[in-house]
């Protein structure tokens, strides 16, 4: 399973980084004496209401909608390990402050918030991308606080800080090299969920427009048609969930081989 | 107990005050000139200026600020420009269908959630259990958009068993408020036909929310109870001969119960986010959708509204949470006076 969803994953990587080679078709020239056409050699996913080839859309879509999934996470995870890092070597009181400050984040149902953030910065795939890193940091600098503390009770930390070692490497080298085994399990995972809420605020028109071939778009596009036209829906979908499942897949074998004890 | 609600209370109204701000900063500062915005493309200079004076937007920042928390405390949420109407007015009649979506889908999600991990937890590792796991599993990977709409496909589209949306049908006779509740009113009003059509109408709906968050709820439960499952206290019980029955209703789910409350608050944060999205799907007729229109014609108002309700509902169902705590468990009573 496992090497499968890495061998998913390198296909989608090929998708965004060189959809030409892959697409058949232009994904947003329209070609109405085939509209909505089934599944067949000529259409791999059939095609939408203005004949084009959803194939070609998914594809060329997978630049868009994983990349922005990918930026949120991985800047969210920037932010999120510097803030917790600080919290979790910081003084007792900027702790407190700082933690105080994310738990106002766990207050709110996450999405709403994004939701409004995005509508009120405007459309597009760059008001999704900050409404959701907006959202996202909150647990990655709790979880990364958490694991400062646990590994700086750590023999290894106190060694190191017996010989006078400086506190900035003593974190640079002693404490975070570990963090960051936890941090890759998360930002793996969160990639796929991500990915989710990335289509579902495009689905609401918040994110690409029209005709981006964006995965959420195409979904939310398919919504006048699907009723008899399942291969408009049924497979950006399909995308959706098996990109999420290996994320998550990968995320659980990061995880087991850090619980193997192998130390960076 | 008192010190800790309000203690409670006072971090939920800070959180609102947190939202409130954060959606008026980005809605007056980051658009140049929302005046200009609230116009629209082809207005003259003097409209403008007109809307600006309407709105208040001539006066500093910090005055529109503190007139627009003022106008928050007495419920004014400002005027929705799609509706015209005001938004308060507005919420007031979607209200109701979202929190009656809500309800019923988390009663759902408990009943189910609980029931199906009690069965998985009789024999971990079990074909029973593996089964389970694979279902929830299922459904929490696909999207909750999506999966409401797969569901339309199947039970309108495909086997004409449900309705494709909507919360009551449009021919049928709608029953008198009372309650705002469909499910209520057409009881009260003695219409168990109207009854059922509203229940088909919210079946789907709640099942793409249930199914979407069924497989953390269950693992949690069924975690929760292999663990109980495992203690002394139990090995006694059954040492005395109480029978299975008794040991997992009387001791093993009450002890369980505060771990899957835990998680039941968290994923609360989750159902409210999909209410909105499913109402979209599902064209229900509540805040969500309201929203969704609202913001389609660029009408700001109404969506800051439904950040900062949900806000209101996520917290108030996470202090009655927190109430329960000391009720299930007598042990928290004395640790939180």
């Amino acid at each position: 399973m496992v090497v499968l969803s890495w061998l998913f994953v390198l296909m989608l990587v090929c998708f965004a980084v060189a959809p030409s080679l892959i697409a058949p078709r232009n994904p947003v020239a329209l070609d109405i004496l085939h509209r909505l056409q089934p599944p067949s050699f000529a259409h791999l996913f059939g095609t939408d209401e203005g004949g084009r080839d959803v194939f070609s859309r998914v594809v060329y879509g997978t630049r868009y909608s994983l990349g922005i999934s990918a930026a949120i996470v991985l800047s969210a995870a920037v932010f999120g390990v510097v803030y917790g890092a600080l919290s979790g070597v910081g003084p007792r009181w900027l702790d407190e402050i700082l933690m105080r400050i994310v738990d106002i984040f766990f207050g709110f149902p996450a999405l709403v918030l994004a939701l409004a953030v995005a509508a009120a910065l405007g459309r597009g795939l760059t008001s999704v991308a900050v409404a959701l890193s907006l959202i996202w940091w909150p647990g990655i600098a709790r979880l990364v606080r958490g694991e400062v503390q646990r590994i700086r009770e750590r023999p290894h930390v106190e060694a190191a800080r017996a010989i006078g070692v400086s506190p900035t490497s003593l974190i640079w080298r002693h404490i975070l090299p570990f963090v960051m085994q936890e941090v890759n399990v998360r930002v793996t995972t969160d990639i796929g969920y991500a990915l989710v809420a990335v289509t579902a605020l495009s689905f609401l028109g918040l994110g690409a427009q029209s005709p981006t071939p964006e995965w959420g778009l195409l979904i939310r596009d398919s919504q006048d048609y699907f009723g008899s036209a399942w291969w408009y829906l049924v497979f950006p979908g399909v995308m959706i969930m098996a990109t999420t499942a290996a994320c998550s897949i990968i995320g659980d074998s990061l995880a087991s081989h850090r619980e193997s004890g192998v130390a960076p | 107990m008192t010190v800790f609600l309000l203690r409670r209370v006072g971090w939920a109204i800070l959180v609102l005050f947190v939202v409130a701000t954060l959606t008026f900063v980005l809605s007056h500062v980051v658009p140049a000139d929302p005046a200009a915005f609230l116009a629209g493309q082809n207005a003259t200079a003097d409209t403008v200026a007109r809307i600006r004076a309407e709105y208040g937007l001539d006066q500093p920042l910090l005055i529109q600020y503190l007139s627009y928390l003022r106008g928050l405390l007495h419920g004014d949420f400002g005027i929705s420009l799609r509706t015209g109407r005001p938004v308060s007015e507005d919420l007031a009649s979607f209200l109701p269908a979202t929190l009656e979506l809500l309800f019923f889908s988390f009663a759902i999600y408990v009943a189910t959630s609980l029931f199906l991990a009690i069965i998985a937890a009789k024999r971990p590792g079990g074909r029973l259990d593996s089964g389970i796991r694979l279902f929830t599993m299922l459904g929490s990977g696909m999207p909750v958009f999506w999966l409401g709409m797969a569901l339309q496909f199947l039970f309108f589209y495909k086997l004409g068993l449900l309705p494709l949306g909507g919360r009551f049908p449009l021919r049928a006779i709608a029953p008198p408020t009372v309650t705002g509740f469909l499910l209520v009113d057409t009881l009260l009003a003695g219409q168990p036909g109207a009854f059922l059509s509203a229940l088909s109408c919210l079946i789907l709906p709640s099942a793409a929310i249930v199914l979407n968050l069924l497989a953390v709820g269950t693992r949690m439960s069924r975690a929760a109870l292999i663990s109980e499952s495992g203690k002394q206290y139990v090995r006694t019980a059954r040492g005395k001969g109480v029978g299975p029955r008794r040991i997992l209703y009387r001791h093993v789910l009450r002890n369980a119960m505060t771990p899957i409350l835990a998680s039941t608050s968290i994923q609360f944060g989750y159902m409210i986010s999909w209410v909105i999205l499913v109402e979209v799907i599902f064209d229900w007729p509540g805040i969500g959708l309201y929203a969704y229109q609202s913001f389609q014609v660029f009408d700001y108002a109404p969506v800051v509204a439904l950040a900062l309700v949900s806000t209101a509902v996520f917290s108030i169902i996470n202090v009655l949470l927190d109430i329960l705590y000391p009720i299930i468990d007598p042990r928290m009573r004395s640790l939180r006076a």
